[in-house]
């Protein structure tokens, strides 16, 4: 019960964070070609924001794992 | 002119098709070592396969002088009986008759899995072939021990109270009266939980930390040590070897391995390193250079097959990467960073303190732990699809029972572990990258000068 609740949890987090990078490319790779000469400012920018919501969905998944431990 | 074409056009295919074999060649190889890696992985489940001993014979061996191996192999294997061998224990094997394992545990993929992604004293590069690695542990009890991994003869015998668990040293329990000075002829269960001998089951003790949970320490020269050894060492003569041509031909143009590593270097101190920390970024950039490449390296070869070393996925490696960080720009952080993470300024008293929890932790705790974490559940979940798909081998093969099976899933899983294998290629050069993008954004946080100090 707990492993798989462990599980789905974090699945859930996993989406979450996967809308957060999908939304940071999609609008990084907007602004690249909106200003071209922006693009390695832009890129190591959005480099570290996905870092950062990634990291939530690590915690979340270390969490699942304790869960499911 | 038409036959000069057409020998263009000849040596043009020629080349492709050299291009195409080299592929082959490659798929082939991966194919052959997936399947014999699974079929190794089942050695100890499958009754039929012919179980050989003779790599033995590099090895020291003092307790397996007598031991016979024709008659061995031609007495076969029931579970884990080895053979009427004469050990130091002078015992012989019946009693292992016993652990033949249920079929839930010869389908426990998992815990196969797990034992190649920890940490262990041996590097196992295929059956019975094992490079040891030294011990070095300590027990509060009886004090330090110091021997070679090959002592434990791949797991078969327990050697000075401690025995290997798939390559990972464990103590046994003291005070249970197991035999300490000899050699005893020892069989751990499945989950490297309780040790046999005969029919006395002891359990099994994990290495502690600094905590001191369990009686003894472990601070062996593990897999994952000596790849971090491997990796200082082949950085320090390829830098050497880079700085050098730089001091001996000055100005000239890069040539050989400075070609390599001056594009990367100039790139990340030029769109990294330069531009997050500004003027003062030449007091940091070796340090954030020496974290790339040193995590680079852990990286790769931790894809090199055979090997398996899983530096970056081992968390002691990455809280240790991790806390260094934290040192370098804890103590250099300025006033300024200091001050706006214990006392904001310009906040109204109960605030300043709540600020001080949030900023704290965040800063002093939340951001070495999100590196730590980010690098080994990367790495680590690399690793995990990678023999996972391995395992499709032995699950298609119906865990070593239809060698057609076994076959197609080598096909199969050759091709998706080709994927994945190429896949983290990219992640051991992403995740280098963004751990060192974001230790230069955490010191560009703690060394920045205040800008706006007449807004507060």
């Amino acid at each position: 019960m707990g492993a798989g609740l462990g599980a789905i949890g974090a699945g859930l987090a996993a989406l979450a964070a996967g809308i957060g990078v999908g939304l940071i490319g999609s609008k990084a790779v907007e602004s690249m070609a909106r200003q071209p000469e922006m693009a390695g400012t832009l890129f190591t920018n959005s480099l570290v924001l996905a870092a950062l919501v990634e990291g939530a969905a690590i915690f979340a998944i270390v969490v699942g794992l304790l869960a499911a431990g | 002119m038409i036959f000069k074409n057409a020998v263009t056009k000849v040596l043009k295919m020629l080349k492709n098709i050299t291009k195409y074999l080299a592929f082959l060649l490659l798929f082939a190889l991966l194919f052959i070592a997936g399947s014999v890696v699974a079929q190794d992985h089942n050695h100890k489940h499958d009754k039929q396969e012919q179980h050989n001993h003779d790599d033995h014979n590099g090895h020291d061996h003092d307790a397996h002088k007598a031991h016979d191996h024709a008659k061995h192999d031609a007495k076969g294997h029931e579970g884990h009986n080895h053979g009427g061998g004469a050990h130091a224990s002078g015992g012989g094997h019946g009693a292992h008759g016993g652990h033949v394992q249920t079929e839930e545990e010869k389908k426990d993929y998992a815990t196969t899995v797990m034992n190649h992604i920890n940490d262990a004293n041996e590097i196992h590069i295929l059956g019975n072939f094992t490079i040891p690695l030294p011990c070095i542990l300590y027990a509060k009890d009886k004090g330090l021990d110091v021997f070679m991994s090959s002592k434990f003869h791949h797991g078969h015998n327990s050697y000075k109270g401690y025995v290997s668990y798939h390559g990972n040293v464990k103590r046994v329990k003291p005070g249970m009266g197991f035999p300490q000075d000899k050699a005893v002829d020892v069989h751990v269960d499945h989950f490297g939980k309780f040790v046999t001998v005969g029919t006395k089951k002891y359990p099994l003790e994990e290495a502690s930390a600094l905590t001191g949970m369990s009686s003894w320490f472990d601070f062996s020269i593990s897999k994952a040590v000596t790849a971090m050894l491997l990796a200082s060492f082949l950085l320090f003569f390829i830098f050497r070897k880079v700085a050098r041509s730089y001091q001996s031909a000055p100005g000239t143009a890069p040539k050989g391995i400075q070609a390599v590593f001056e594009p990367i270097i100039v790139y990340l101190t030029d769109n990294v390193i330069k531009p997050i920390i500004g003027p003062k970024y030449i007091k940091y950039s070796p340090f954030l250079l020496t974290l790339f490449f040193f995590i680079l390296t852990l990286n790769l070869l931790g894809l090199i097959p055979g090997f398996g070393f899983n530096a970056t996925g081992n968390l002691a490696v990455t809280l240790a990467l991790a806390v260094i960080t934290l040192l370098v720009y804890v103590f250099n952080g300025n006033k300024h960073y200091w001050e706006h993470m214990l006392w904001m300024p310009g906040l109204p008293f109960p605030m300043k303190i709540l600020m001080a929890l949030i900023e704290g932790a965040s800063n002093l705790i939340l951001k070495p732990a999100t590196l730590m974490l980010r690098l080994f559940a990367n790495i680590t979940g690399g690793h995990i699809v990678i023999l996972s798909l391995v395992g499709l081998v032995w699950a298609f093969g119906n865990f070593g029972e239809s060698l057609a099976g076994g076959l197609l899933g080598g096909f199969v899983s050759t091709i998706f572990v080709l994927f994945m294998n190429v896949l983290e290629l990219l992640v051991g050069f992403l995740q280098a990258f963004i751990f060192m993008t974001l230790a230069t954004v955490y010191i560009a946080q703690a060394v920045e000068e205040p800008h706006h100090e007449a807004q507060h």
